[in-house]
């Protein structure tokens, strides 16, 4: 993996840094030479991630650290996300309901469900202690 | 994220969002957007061609104002959102429960009373 194409952020636990987040992947990506379409499915993607363990892995609070990686190989986009939080597996939290009409919808597991479908693999593992996410998006040639 | 509403007429009004409608912004904004969709509106278009991003803090503010505005008998739609945008709407399955209008008049007619 060249080093050009690997990059790590670390944030706080903490709502307000999740802009600056999408700040550092959007202008990642877009140095990437990568379409708009992939911005914004990746800044969407952990936004929602990153906003879900901020909200329920740590139900002690604390200060913590969220740490993201993202690299570029063979054609495949990954964003890995990894918190020290309780084994929090948000794949397999929300079952995902379409709404069928505005007075019974509601948002409980939306951001899992955008996550599932704008990306093309999400894959879950607890170890050491740690709650690592990783999402991946295939790049067409 | 900015706000901002213009009265098409004593019934309808057009809310203008602009930035990103993420948490930081949303928070910014939902007071405001909670007033201006209230009472006597009964027609409320809700202007997203000034928006680049929405998650699904953004989705649960238009979810929230469409449903009270429809509890008391109002019409909430949304406008030209961007084609990211309208397509977090539509993968969430949002545009099939809040109209999506991609011009004024449409939109306009299908909120008067």
């Amino acid at each position: 993996m060249t080093a050009e194409n690997y990059h790590q952020l670390v944030i706080p636990n903490e709502l307000s840094a999740v802009r600056k987040m999408s700040d550092w992947l959007d202008a990642i990506i877009l140095e990437m030479d990568m379409s708009e379409e992939i911005v914004f499915k990746f800044d969407l993607c952990a936004n929602e991630a990153v906003t879900n363990i901020i909200s329920y892995a740590y139900p002690e609070n604390g200060k913590h650290e969220i740490e993201l990686s993202l690299w570029l190989e063979s054609g495949v986009l990954s964003l890995e996300i990894e918190d020290d939080g309780i084994p929090f597996n948000p794949l397999d939290r929300w079952p995902h309901v379409q709404p069928e009409s505005l007075e019974k919808a509601e948002i409980g597991g939306l951001g899992i469900d955008l996550i599932r479908k704008f990306m093309d693999e999400c894959h879950y593992v607890r170890h050491e202690g740690k709650n690592i996410l990783k999402i991946m998006a295939h790049i067409a040639p | 994220m900015n706000i901002t509403e213009e009265l098409i007429d004593d019934h309808i009004v057009k809310i203008n969002l602009s930035g990103r409608m993420d948490i930081e912004g949303v928070g910014q904004i939902e007071t405001k957007f909670a007033g201006m969709a209230a009472s006597p509106r009964a027609g409320v278009i809700v202007d997203m061609s000034d928006v680049p991003y929405m998650s699904s803090i953004g989705i649960r503010a238009l979810l929230m104002n469409a449903k009270s505005v429809a509890k008391r008998g109002g019409k909430f739609v949304l406008l030209n959102p961007q084609a990211n945008v309208k397509n977090v709407l539509v993968t969430s399955g949002i545009d099939q429960i809040i109209t999506i209008h991609s011009d004024l008049d449409a939109a306009t007619a299908s909120v008067t009373p």
